[in-house]
């Protein structure tokens, strides 16, 4: 009886210091400074009765090892809360003191050894602790502190990204239902394909945590139920966290609740992730995305109002407006939505002007020429507009197939290559169809090229064909070797560069046909036009051959946005430059190129 | 050879765990810690046949030395096999005083070991407060059996006063240790204890024990079959009861009768639901019979009352014994009511009421003190104005 009165009275005590060590942070304060010595002394007081207490305990019961180390952690705790005493190195000394005695008399016992343990994190802990692994080392330790023993592990080996993790919660939860470990297990066995014992981890009964306590992690439970497929499991969870009225991550929720069809309470969470956002990065674009292909075309519309509100800056292009449109025509169109259309001229104007510099250089520097060496003005064949319309094309088609990848925002600070908030399922269809639309725009340009420039083939097909492909192998030699060295060098050389990234994701997406038609056949063609027939050509009527080559490859290695590879790419535009020239004619370059891509794609690609 | 050879080494070393006393003086402090878990190490490997041949006598010296250097399951081992006679010859003497030091050392199986013993006064004396004391240090190291047997105490206010609440506890923590009795015992207590009821916990853990235990099966089976607190399945009661008969259990035995009568979840079948009662009657005693007659005469729900029964078992039963007593009388009489003979219930009623009298011993209570008498009074009554008495629900 005498215990709880005295713990409870250290409960009020401690939980009443911190208002006392803010009080000593002011200067002249005395009554502050009275209070806190009074406190210190009450504390000390309570801190030696409570001592005193277990002492008798462990007197009459000097066998019972658990409760001298509870000693020894209510020590330890009364430090660690109590920070500002000033009798404090004498509550270290009592805590070493007490460890010792635990030490000499109960050195080998497993209480001893856990709580020995207990002082060690991460890959220390998973050091000191491996060799308790052996049951042989586990002599008289009893079921519970085995379970203590793996759950510690667990934890120690989650957070240092060991993934032994998994199996160590799940053995702990085997022993002990109640080990706090649930998500770790849970998550490794839904890794593993267990789905069925991911969902009977999570949904015991005897989970120590309360919704009301731990929101955030009943947030994860929920989460790790869905991704089980067990939707009764997290209807059932879901409830028991609204009832504890606690702020928990509706975002996760909202996810969870929409992959295991729950669309009405989903609605609801991701409504209320708008007033909460917690970690979410752009919630109304998150809203958005939910509505627009679960709800009606009003609550969609409304979930995109809430996201215009925040500004022109959250669809400067309107391209969100223009997935609703796609998914509910029928909704009418607001004035400020027009911006959105204004931005897309602007776009499609600022393009028009980046494709302008490099026509203009070549255009003056030609006319300095042809004026210096008294040479006539190049009237036939394509022109330099002819170029500028090209490379219009090009960054038009990316443009336009932004259209086509739902709803996004291209203010985030999310870790993405590309840098917007994008579902990447909908980017690799709009990078798909960029390809499309790229070789409708350049029709015209492939009608004029046809009718005006004369086609002068050097290269018969087959010399064609097999001195590109052994260029092509040469250039990707390094490539070749390095995947024959090592397994992990091609992921190495692939990593970081957005092009493969997005390769990797039409591949999910579409499947190896698509990728393949990609890389073989649309890039090469589309490109290789563009570059080496309609640039290359062009540029070379006004400046050198190799001036021209040079800027033709400064624009193809441009293009393809990528700084890691950025020189690799400029030198296979040099070559394939090259290859046109002494080819005469557009299919060695193509097949150079195809081989070139071919060759990165059967080893790079899953 | 070889038998010599091991019969010299048990021989070599028995004399030795005696003359050393490891009882009194193997707190081993001249051994470090990693010496000893090195002897315990090897005589654990030794003893499961790692080491040598897989026979406990072999692993006797390696134990012993263990034993003596400080190692507390060493001595556990070896108090165990002196306890029992296997591989040394039997010495329960010595085995308490080895449990006894290694149970202060701190090894649980020890105290669990010495907790039995004062439990049921076996070589030593019976003493609840001490079984408390040792349990409940194996259970503060989280030994789940200790823990069931503590919150027994607790329960039955053995050495301790009875608290409910630590009971709980005590349970609940056994059960996640995946005790058996306790998660039995944890799964009754949240069908029936009116603050702790959790339906869906009782659930979970009946069906985590109800294979191998005939009460929670039965127990299982009676709670989908009445579908009070969750669902109503007719199916999975049946197969419960079932598997409760087939552990052996009485009552469930009258429960599947009573199913397969009413064919719910399984196929209706009279003939075999006459001849399961007949085999439980038939091998009941008086006072069982009394309880059968009982429950069918009163049970809260219809599905489980049978009023002929109740009176023909009755009937026989008074009449097959001249003992007539007020509790069997009073059952008659519930049993004559449910079967709608209100006449005959109100005068076996009236009889058994006299009958109270009759029983009363010289020197006891008058009968008007008699608590039986005010049930059997407002029966009475009951019967009168054309009632049958039920136990509520």
């Amino acid at each position: 009886m005498i215990r709880p009165i005295v713990s409870c009275a250290l409960v009020v005590l401690i939980a009443s210091a911190p208002a006392g060590a803010q009080l000593l942070e002011l200067p002249g304060q005395t009554d502050s400074v009275l209070r806190l010595e009074s406190l210190d002394g009450e504390l000390e007081l309570a801190f030696q009765a409570m001592l005193g207490e277990y002492e008798a305990e462990i007197e009459s019961r000097p066998f019972d090892v658990a409760r001298r180390i509870d000693r020894c952690r209510f020590i330890d705790e009364f430090a660690y809360g109590n920070e500002y005493l000033s009798w404090l190195d004498e509550v270290y000394a009592l805590g070493d003191d007490c460890r010792a005695e635990v030490d000499a008399g109960f050195f080998n016992h497993p209480e001893a050894i856990l709580f020995r343990l207990e002082g060690f994190y991460g890959d220390d802990l998973l050091e000191a602790a491996r060799p308790y692994d052996q049951s042989t080392l586990r002599q008289g330790w009893t079921r519970a502190q085995t379970a203590r023993l793996y759950a510690m592990l667990a934890t120690s080996a989650d957070s240092v990204g060991n993934p032994l993790a998994g199996p160590f919660a799940v053995h702990a939860l085997e022993l002990d239902e109640s080990a706090d470990v649930r998500v770790i297990a849970a998550a490794s066995l839904i890794d593993m394909g267990d789905k069925a014992g991911a969902i009977r981890i999570l949904r015991s009964p005897f989970d120590r945590h309360t919704p009301g306590e731990s929101p955030w992690y009943f947030a994860d439970k929920i989460r790790l139920l869905a991704l089980a497929g067990d939707g009764a499991g997290v209807a059932d969870l879901y409830r028991q966290l609204k009832e504890s009225a606690a702020y928990y991550d509706t975002y996760t929720v909202a996810v969870a609740l929409r992959n295991t069809g729950n669309i009405d309470d989903a609605r609801e969470e991701f409504a209320a992730a708008v007033e909460n956002p917690g970690y979410l990065q752009n919630p109304q674009l998150e809203r958005f995305r939910f509505e627009i292909v679960h709800g009606t075309a009003i609550q969609a519309g409304e979930a995109y109002e809430s996201l215009r509100d925040a500004g022109w800056s959250a669809d400067p292009m309107a391209v969100n407006r223009v997935a609703l449109f796609f998914e509910h025509p029928a909704l009418s169109w607001r004035a400020r939505d027009l911006l959105g259309l204004l931005g897309f001229v602007l776009a499609l104007a600022l393009v028009g002007l980046a494709a302008a510099i490099p026509v203009s250089f070549v255009h003056y520097r030609g006319l300095v020429l042809r004026v210096r060496k008294g040479l006539p003005d190049a009237t036939a064949g394509l022109r330099l507009r002819h170029a500028w319309y090209g490379m219009c094309a090009l960054g038009s088609a990316s443009l336009l197939s932004l259209y086509c990848a739902g709803p996004l925002s291209f203010f985030t600070q999310q870790e993405t290559a590309w840098g917007i908030d994008v579902d990447s399922g909908l980017f690799a269809r709009s990078f798909v169809t960029q390809w499309f639309i790229q070789l409708a725009l350049f029709l015209p340009l492939v009608w004029i090229a046809v009718r005006r420039e004369p086609v002068s083939a050097r290269w018969s097909v087959p010399r064609a064909l097999i001195i590109a492909s052994l260029v092509a192998v040469v250039l990707r030699a390094p490539l070749i070797i390095f995947w024959l060295v090592s397994s992990d060098a091609p992921s190495a050389l692939g990593e970081g560069s957005l092009q493969w990234e997005m390769l990797e994701q039409v591949n999910q997406e579409f499947g190896v046909l698509t990728t393949f038609w990609l890389i073989a056949i649309a890039a090469p063609v589309a490109e290789e036009f563009l570059f080496r027939q309609v640039l290359l050509t062009t540029f070379s009527r006004h400046i050198s051959f190799w001036a021209a080559n040079v800027l033709q490859a400064v624009l193809f290695a441009a293009m393809h946005l990528d700084a890691s590879g950025l020189i690799y790419i400029f030198l296979m535009g040099l070559v394939a430059g090259f290859i046109a020239r002494r080819s005469g004619g557009l299919l060695a370059p193509i097949v150079f190129h195809a081989a070139f891509n071919l060759i990165a794609g059967l080893l790079l690609l899953p | 050879m070889q038998w010599a050879v091991l019969l010299f080494s048990i021989l070599a070393w028995m004399p030795f765990v005696r003359a050393q006393d490891v009882a009194g003086e193997s707190a081993g402090f001249d051994r470090t810690a990693a010496d000893v878990m090195v002897l315990e190490q090897r005589a654990f490997a030794a003893l499961s046949g790692v080491i040598g041949r897989l026979r406990p006598s072999a692993a006797v010296p390696e134990l012993t030395e263990a034993a003596v250097a400080g190692s507390s399951a060493a001595m556990e081992q070896l108090a165990s096999m002196l306890w029992y006679g296997e591989g040394v010859p039997q010495s329960k003497d010595e085995a308490v005083r080895m449990l006894r030091r290694a149970a202060e050392l701190g090894n649980y199986k020890a105290q669990v070991f010495l907790g039995g013993l004062h439990l049921f006064g076996e070589q030593v004396e019976q003493d609840f407060l001490q079984a408390r004391v040792w349990f409940e240090a194996a259970a503060n190291q989280g030994d789940a059996f200790a823990m069931f047997e503590l919150a027994e105490l607790y329960g039955n206010g053995l050495g301790v006063e009875a608290d409910d609440s630590k009971r709980y506890e005590l349970l609940t923590r056994a059960a996640e240790l995946s005790n058996p009795d306790a998660q039995r015992e944890l799964g009754i207590l949240h069908f029936h204890d009116a603050v702790r009821r959790d339906y869906a916990k009782a659930f979970y853990l009946l069906e985590l024990v109800a294979e191998e235990d005939k009460d929670a099966a039965r127990e299982l089976g009676y709670q989908y079959l009445l579908g009070q607190h969750g669902e109503q399945n007719f199916v999975l009661a049946a197969k419960w009861i079932s598997k409760a008969v087939d552990l052996g259990d009485a009552t469930a035995t009258l429960l599947l009768a009573d199913i397969t009568e009413d064919g719910l979840g399984v196929e209706r079948d009279l003939e075999f639901a006459e001849q399961l009662r007949a085999e439980i009657i038939a091998t009941s005693s008086a006072e069982e019979l009394n309880d059968i007659a009982w429950r069918y005469a009163v049970a809260p729900q219809e599905l489980f009352r049978n009023g002929p029964l109740a009176v023909e078992v009755m009937e026989d039963l008074l009449a097959s014994s001249d003992m007539v007593s007020a509790t069997r009388l009073d059952t008659l009489a519930a049993a004559y009511a449910e079967a709608g003979r209100f006449d005959d219930a109100i005068a076996t009623q009236e009889a058994a009421i006299a009958q109270l009298s009759a029983e009363r011993e010289p020197g006891s209570s008058p009968p008007d003190l008699d608590p039986r008498l005010a049930d059997f009074r407002s029966r009475l009554d009951s019967y009168r104005s054309g009632l049958a008495y039920r136990l509520p629900e």
